[in-house]
């Protein structure tokens, strides 16, 4: 057991703690509030707006579309999204007008005055084919020729809400014709990409503290600033918007939905040699971030099995519901829950162990991926495998199987950074600025939504100058103070972002000669500043030598780093009301090198409790194009009492130089659950949540 | 709006008899947003009537306020001691912080179909004293839960809860959407004593109600399996899709069973 | 209308409406630890003290603070301290925002007991809805909280 040297408390915990950090909500404001009107309809053509004659409009400041200077497209990937509706809206919900009075109040009666006439067009509510986003067809070796069984299942995920503890905020503050935008976000350059396009000029863009948001504030703040961007520029006031829980809830960006059918072919043995992959995301309306959500899915979805023929074919199709976007995970966990619960299900035909199927199948040196490359990290995954089999006992376990009561794994990786040549196109650089008082300022893009990176980066750039944390300042990202370097997704702060910062403290610290204690290096830097001008330190992002990525052959590395995972859940299960209780929980991860375990430990417990959630309690149900029911008394979230009794958590590896964190664990917990589940009853749940409703179907 | 604040219950009474539009305001914790919404011209705030909080006992009943929030029945060693149904019950109402605004009377009055309290408080048998200007009635809890959602008290305010204590066998159980905090899907409540089995359920119908069905097979002395669940149907409108509540319920009340 | 109440033992006046809610009333007034999170009283977010009672302000009505003592976690720094420090260290606070409102509820809490067992601390935060942390740090920091008093 190794001492932890690394678990700093937070820096930003004080303010927290102590209830006087401002959110964007908090920020004194004496501005205009603002409410957006939107589509009644999934998919129409707007016929008219009317405004009621007997209704005083005169304080309100009304947009539309005709008010966007710039292009009414947000600039996302494919650039299908427009920012407010023009002629034909695509989901119930589509923002088409916004308003901004000074009192709350009125916002909702003004609504009722505006009539909006639609001619309603066919909805879209299934995969259609000519309807698509993106289609990936990528085969990998030759089909099978011996005769082998096969089992043929199809695996559903639900869409998912993600619940940050704060809504969406966003501030526009005008100052004599000039606007900056504070809120909650996870990327002010892609919000400053947004409003550029939007007006044409590049806008002041800060992060205020962020209140959580776990995917759900990558994209979506571009629209958000937009609006209250246009409506401060007309009123020519300060501007907030705020969605209620229930607006969030309703049409905020959530996790795609996902169908998933896998072929597989086995020996007897449980030897896997094809694998075929049928696989269909819903996308909503626009496409947005669709394309990268579906190519990470297909990224994963054979694991790192050793599997000769593998044939997927893959489909982001557009339906008339709210764009989908990114929820930690971004495809991964729907990609392993079908891959995990296969697995099972293969052990189940075959009457094995389903740990020794996945023994079976690991990746050696010579195993090629969907892509046509090895698995680089092939014996951290057999030594991640075998080390959480025998800590957590799950030989012995599986054998001792009691009534209602399972054992079930997971074994699953993430991609860090982004995708094939996305991290070169980002290009991204980081900043080091040298004070006076011998201090180091992080200039990043990188955001803290309370993963830890305010505390985690400076701990990266403190450890490389071997100083104290103290003396590393994280600066607040606002676009005009700090270089892009890149969105905070992807789990590619620590991974991308950090070792960036490592190259450019080292560049530091080679101007500072030698020093051996705090004093010597405080002695250093004045020295330095004496004789030299020089107080910034940069580096930029340069692809590693061995990677590559051939977008259109879907050959090549994928990502640059594969953070591994092995979880195990024991279930018990209620006879009478059929609800399941996670009991122990195991967590074996292979990061690398853990920056601060305390933080590491916190995002594994969050990342248990959101993917329990998806597992067994997250019920988001569309009904007629729209969310049933958006309260969150009925999208329901875990709360501390329905938590694992027991979790273990453990890192390996943790010399080998550190990749990202922030969504793996949530990959692995579904198929864990689940697969416990079906091995207590036998049965063979390929759907998810599995509420007591589901699970007593099941057990008909 | 105008709000008024009357500090014993005849204030309360004369304002309701005066004014006829007026809306009872009693914290409404589970309205608030649809009381917003309707916006009354005239709120009287029963609130800081001290009468409307108290639990008293008397001869064998517990006199239970109906503006005692959940928390004060379940600090209260009297609910625990006498009327333990009531007691599980109110465990799993809500969450703490709602559970000290939330009252006993505004959780029946709302009469929601899957509110948590009136299922135990009809087979323990409650009554309800309803009090108008110069009159006041007590009659069965059962009479009042007559319609669906919010029941409309015309005149008359709701002011005890009158629960004889105790004296048998009880079972509670609550199935929600998660361990804490959640609605009901369905919840069970029964009463055994030396003569009578009583039974209610939550979430199965339009407003709680006693399972008559499955008293009359419970009262008698065998029944079959078959029998219970058919019960259960007739019990939980007959006309609707409802397997998992039902198998439920049959469980539960399989579980009842073995233990009393 | 106007109300008079007591907030972090000082004497208010405020000029309210009949349906503001509690919460903005706070939050508009500077309280802004009190946090909005759902509006409907399933969050914890926004909870404070209200006559002694921990309770949700969004379901509260400006008006019903008339005459009422409140305390919300500007007014509970020197009670809290431990527990703060407590969440500082255990790593029980991510992004923040469910902070103010589990604080609050632990001091409640703690208040009650100095021996909870993991199940009855769990019991008692069924009104405090965290999505970063998972929740065992946070019952970290109040079984600490009580061995340090």
């Amino acid at each position: 057991m190794q001492t932890d040297t690394t678990s700093i408390v937070r820096v930003d915990a004080k303010a927290k703690a102590d209830g006087s950090l401002q959110y964007s909500d908090d920020l004194p404001f004496d501005g205009l509030y603002a409410f957006i009107i939107r589509s009644q309809k999934a998919h129409a053509k707007i016929l008219s707006i009317v405004y009621d004659e007997n209704f005083d409009f005169s304080e309100f400041t009304i947009v539309s579309y005709e008010d966007i200077e710039g292009k009414n497209i947000n600039p996302i990937i494919y650039d299908d999204q427009p920012f407010l509706a023009q002629e034909y809206v695509k989901f119930i919900g589509e923002p088409i007008l916004l308003l901004a009075h000074k009192d709350k109040t009125l916002l909702q009666k003004a609504q009722k005055h505006i009539f909006i006439t639609y001619k309603e067009l066919p909805q879209t509510l299934t995969f259609q084919e000519d309807k698509i986003f993106k289609r990936i067809r990528k085969t990998k070796g030759e089909k099978p020729k011996k005769e082998l069984l096969t089992l043929s299942k199809t695996y559903t995920t639900p869409y998912q809400e993600h619940i940050y503890l704060e809504p969406q905020t966003m501030v526009a503050f005008y100052n004599q014709g000039e606007i900056k935008i504070v809120g909650s976000m996870q990327c002010p350059f892609y919000v400053e990409e947004s409003l550029e396009a939007l007006s044409g000029k590049k806008i002041e863009i800060e992060q205020a503290p962020t209140g959580g948001a776990f995917g759900g504030k990558e994209d979506y703040p571009s629209l958000m600033a937009a609006y209250v961007y246009l409506l401060s520029k007309k009123a020519k006031q300060d501007v907030k918007l705020t969605l209620s829980r229930t607006e969030d809830i309703a049409f905020s960006t959530k996790r795609h939905p996902s169908q998933i059918t896998l072929t597989s072919q086995f020996d007897k043995k449980g030897k896997l040699y094809s694998l075929q992959a049928k696989i269909l995301l819903d996308g909503g309306a626009y496409a947005t971030l669709s394309s990268v959500v579906l190519t990470r899915l297909v990224l994963h979805i054979a694991g790192f099995y050793d599997i000769d023929y593998i044939d997927v074919d893959a489909y982001a199709y557009a339906t008339n519901t709210p764009p989908n976007g990114a929820f930690r995970g971004f495809g991964a966990p729907q990609a392993f829950f079908a891959l995990e619960r296969h697995i099972d299900d293969i052990a189940k035909k075959l009457h094995f162990n389903p740990a020794d199927i996945r023994k079976i199948n690991l990746p050696t040196p010579q195993t090629k991926l969907l892509t046509d490359v090895e698995v680089k990290e092939y014996k951290e995954y057999n030594n991640l495998f075998t080390q959480a089999m025998q800590q957590s006992d799950f030989y012995a376990k599986y054998l001792n199987k009691e009534p209602n009561k399972g054992i079930g794994m997971s074994l699953f990786f993430h991609g860090g950074g982004f995708v094939g040549l996305g991290e070169e196109f980002l290009n991204s650089k980081v900043s080091l600025y040298l004070k006076e008082n011998a201090q180091v300022e992080i200039k990043v893009s990188s955001t803290e939504m309370g993963q830890g990176a305010m505390t985690t980066l400076p701990q990266m750039v403190a450890k490389e100058l071997k100083i104290d944390p103290s003396y590393v300042i994280y600066t607040i990202p606002n676009t005009k103070k700090v270089p892009n370097s890149g969105p905070t997704v992807s789990s590619r702060t620590i991974m991308i972002v950090g070792t960036l910062l490592q190259k450019a403290t080292k560049k530091l610290k080679n101007t500072l000669g030698v020093y051996n204690s705090t004093q010597e290096y405080e002695q250093q830097v004045s020295i330095y500043l004496q004789t030299n001008k020089t107080r910034e330190f940069q580096a930029q992002y340069q692809k590693p030598k061995d990677f590559y990525w051939d977008e259109e052959r879907f050959s090549g590395y994928g990502y640059s780093g594969y953070s591994l995972g092995c979880y195990i859940a024991e279930v018990a299960i209620d006879p009478i009301t059929f609800q399941v209780y996670v009991e122990n929980f195991y967590a074996f991860h292979d990061v690398g090198e853990v920056i601060n375990l305390t933080l590491a430990q916190g995002q594994v417990e969050g990342a248990i409790a959101q993917g329990l959630g998806y597992a067994l309690l997250e019920d988001l149900v569309y009904e007629n194009a729209k969310v049933k029911n958006p309260h969150i008394s009925h999208y329901v979230a875990p709360l501390a009492s329905d938590m694992p009794k027991n979790i273990k958590i453990e890192f390996l590896n943790t010399q080998a130089s550190p990749k990202g964190l922030g969504e793996l664990p949530i990959d692995g917990v579904a198929p864990a659950i689940i697969n416990a589940v079906a091995n207590a009853l036998d049965i063979e749940p390929n759907t998810i949540p599995l509420t007591p409703e589901n699970l007593e179907k099941l057990c008909r | 709006m105008q709000i008024v604040k009357p500090t014993t219950l005849q204030e309360a009474l004369e304002l309701l008899e005066k004014n006829q539009e007026g809306e009872i305001f009693a914290g409404g914790s589970d309205i608030i947003v649809s009381l917003l919404e309707k916006k009354p011209n005239f709120l009287i705030d029963i609130t800081h009537i001290s009468s409307l909080q108290q639990i008293q006992q008397q001869k064998g009943q517990l006199f239970l306020g109906a503006l005692t929030t959940i928390n004060t029945l379940l600090e209260n060693p009297l609910i625990q001691n006498y009327t333990p149904l009531l007691y599980e019950a109110s465990q799993n109402f809500a969450s703490h912080q709602v559970r000290n605004l939330a009252t006993i009377g505004g959780n029946i009055t709302n009469n929601s179909p899957v509110a948590d309290l009136i299922a135990p408080l009809l087979v323990l048998n409650t009554q309800v004293v309803l009090s108008q200007k110069n009159k006041q009635r007590t009659i069965p809890l059962q009479e009042l839960i007559q319609q669906y959602k919010t029941l409309q008290l015309h005149q008359e305010i709701l002011t005890t809860f009158i629960v004889p204590f105790q004296n048998g066998f009880h079972y509670y159980r609550k199935v929600g959407m998660r361990q804490k905090l959640s609605i009901a899907k369905v919840a069970l409540a029964l009463y055994k004593t030396d003569t009578h089995t009583f039974v209610s359920a939550n979430g199965v119908n339009k407003f709680v109600q006693r399972l008559s069905h499955v008293e009359t097979l419970l009262n008698q002395k065998n029944f079959t399996k078959k029998q219970l669940q058919e019960a259960i149907v007739l019990d939980t409108n007959p006309h609707s899709k409802k397997e998992y509540k039902r198998r439920v319920l049959f469980n539960m009340l399989g579980d009842a069973l073995s233990l009393w | 209308m106007q109300i008079t109440c007591t907030i972090n033992n000082e004497t208010k006046k405020f000029n309210i409406t009949p349906t503001q809610r509690a919460l903005d009333l706070l939050r508009e007034n500077g309280f802004t630890s009190v946090k909005e999170g759902c509006g409907g009283g399933e969050c914890g977010a926004c909870s404070i003290f209200f006559n002694d009672k921990l309770v949700n302000s969004c379901l509260l009505l400006a008006f019903e603070l008339d005459g009422a003592t409140v305390f919300t976690l500007e007014g509970l720094q020197k009670e809290t301290k431990t527990l703060q420090e407590n969440f500082a260290k255990t790593g029980a606070i991510q992004c923040g925002f469910c902070t103010s409102g589990f604080i609050l509820r632990s001091y409640d809490y703690l208040k009650t007991t100095q021996t909870p067992t993991l199940q009855e601390i769990e019991d008692a935060l069924d009104g405090n809805l965290c999505r970063c942390t998972g929740y065992k740090k946070i019952i970290e920091a109040i079984t600490r909280s009580t061995e340090c008093k």
